[in-house]
């Protein structure tokens, strides 16, 4: 083997092959835009089947847990009816200070549907068929307004999406009750760390954690996730935490890119 | 010719499942790479004389390389090394009689 692999022929055929497909960096874009375009139904009519599957799957596996979980959330809705009563005095009051201060209501934003189509097989980033009107660094979020990610590179109709779990992501974000600032950083395969938490601040366990506009990259008030635990050490500056995500890849199948916010030039 | 063309119409099926289908029933975000894995097993039950498993790294390479983010020929060349690699080490330390020919 060693001797065919080394023989002269193989050796300029192989520096041949290697140099062509190297050069294919110069086209590659409308090369994956094109067999994109002609995989996009396939990919899509897989991916739903994976959705639907997936929650077929839960389903089955989650029946023992189905009941303890039910009477938790009867709880919890009980006590979240109650927190509804206050709050809604609270946005009544809100509402009259606003118009006493003739501040402009929440900012509202433009959007632009994305279906999925597939996963980068090797690093956090999701192929969606955006159309027209999607630019570099806009940010990505669901229906339930819940941050997904920014677009990384836009190819033709297609547009990639660097989730918030990926290895070079990072944003800006606020924990639990008190906003204490924090930056979110990816660590891929859809997990992801909160580091620069101050070291006094008492961060918990179910802490939820949103975006906060302070870099530009993200508008505020996205949800992110939740704390599953706090790292602390005496001997850094800064505490830790480790984020369960809120966005499960598994339920969505179109995703929203925010059009209208303005991002900063640099930011990949 | 008509194995080589089953072979990327395989390595078709394999990466669009992979990238569609298998993302939702990954176990901790992990998501097996199918291609990696059929390349890697090919040049490990490769016949020592043959060289197919050199081919089939490139043209797996560039389908991995179309559908992911990295520069193209990313993959080409880390599956060649990955079945050269394999073959050597085969050659030269492992040896079990069922793999002789």
């Amino acid at each position: 083997m060693i001797k065919v692999l080394f023989s002269r022929r193989s050796r300029t055929v192989l520096f041949i092959v290697l140099l062509v497909i190297i050069s294919l960096n110069v086209i590659e874009n409308p090369i994956r835009g094109t067999v994109w375009n002609i995989f996009a139904s396939s990919q899509s009519a897989l991916w739903k089947i994976g959705d639907s599957f997936s929650d077929a799957g839960k389903e089955v596996f989650d029946a023992g847990r189905l009941k303890t979980e039910n009477e938790r959330l009867l709880l919890e809705n009980a006590e979240l009816e109650q927190k509804i009563g206050e709050l809604e005095s609270i946005q009544k009051e809100n509402e009259k200070l606003r118009e006493a201060l003739a501040f402009g209501l929440e900012e509202d934003y433009t959007f632009v549907e994305g279906e999925i189509l597939f996963k980068d097989p090797t690093q956090d980033v999701l192929v969606i068929r955006s159309g027209t009107g999607v630019k570099e660094g806009m940010p990505v979020i669901t229906s339930e307004k819940i941050a997904v990610g920014r677009i990384e590179e836009v190819i033709g109709e297609f547009s990639r999406v660097r989730l918030l779990s990926h290895t070079q992501s990072s944003v800006d974000v606020v924990v639990g009750e008190d906003r204490i600032g924090g930056v979110l950083k990816g660590r891929g395969k859809f997990q992801a760390i909160i580091e620069l938490l101050p070291q006094d601040a008492v961060i918990q366990q179910g802490d939820i954690v949103s975006t906060y506009e302070l870099g530009g990259i993200f508008p505020r008030n996205f949800l992110v996730g939740k704390v599953t635990e706090a790292i602390t050490s005496d001997v850094e500056p800064f505490q830790r935490a480790v984020l369960e995500p809120s966005f499960n890849i598994s339920l969505y199948n179109v995703l929203l890119v925010i059009t209208n916010y303005d991002v900063p030039s640099s930011i990949f | 010719m008509l194995k080589n063309f089953l072979i990327f119409i395989l390595f078709l099926i394999l990466i669009i499942f992979q990238t569609t289908f298998l993302v939702h029933i990954s176990i901790f975000g992990i998501v097996p790479n199918l291609i990696f894995g059929f390349i890697f097993l090919y040049a490990f039950f490769e016949a020592s004389g043959d060289i197919k498993s050199f081919w089939y790294a490139i043209v797996g390479g560039v389908l991995l390389d179309i559908f992911s983010g990295y520069f193209f020929g990313f993959w080409v060349i880390l599956l060649l090394g990955i079945v050269l690699l394999v073959k050597f080490v085969i050659k030269s330390y492992v040896r079990p009689p069922i793999l002789q020919r």
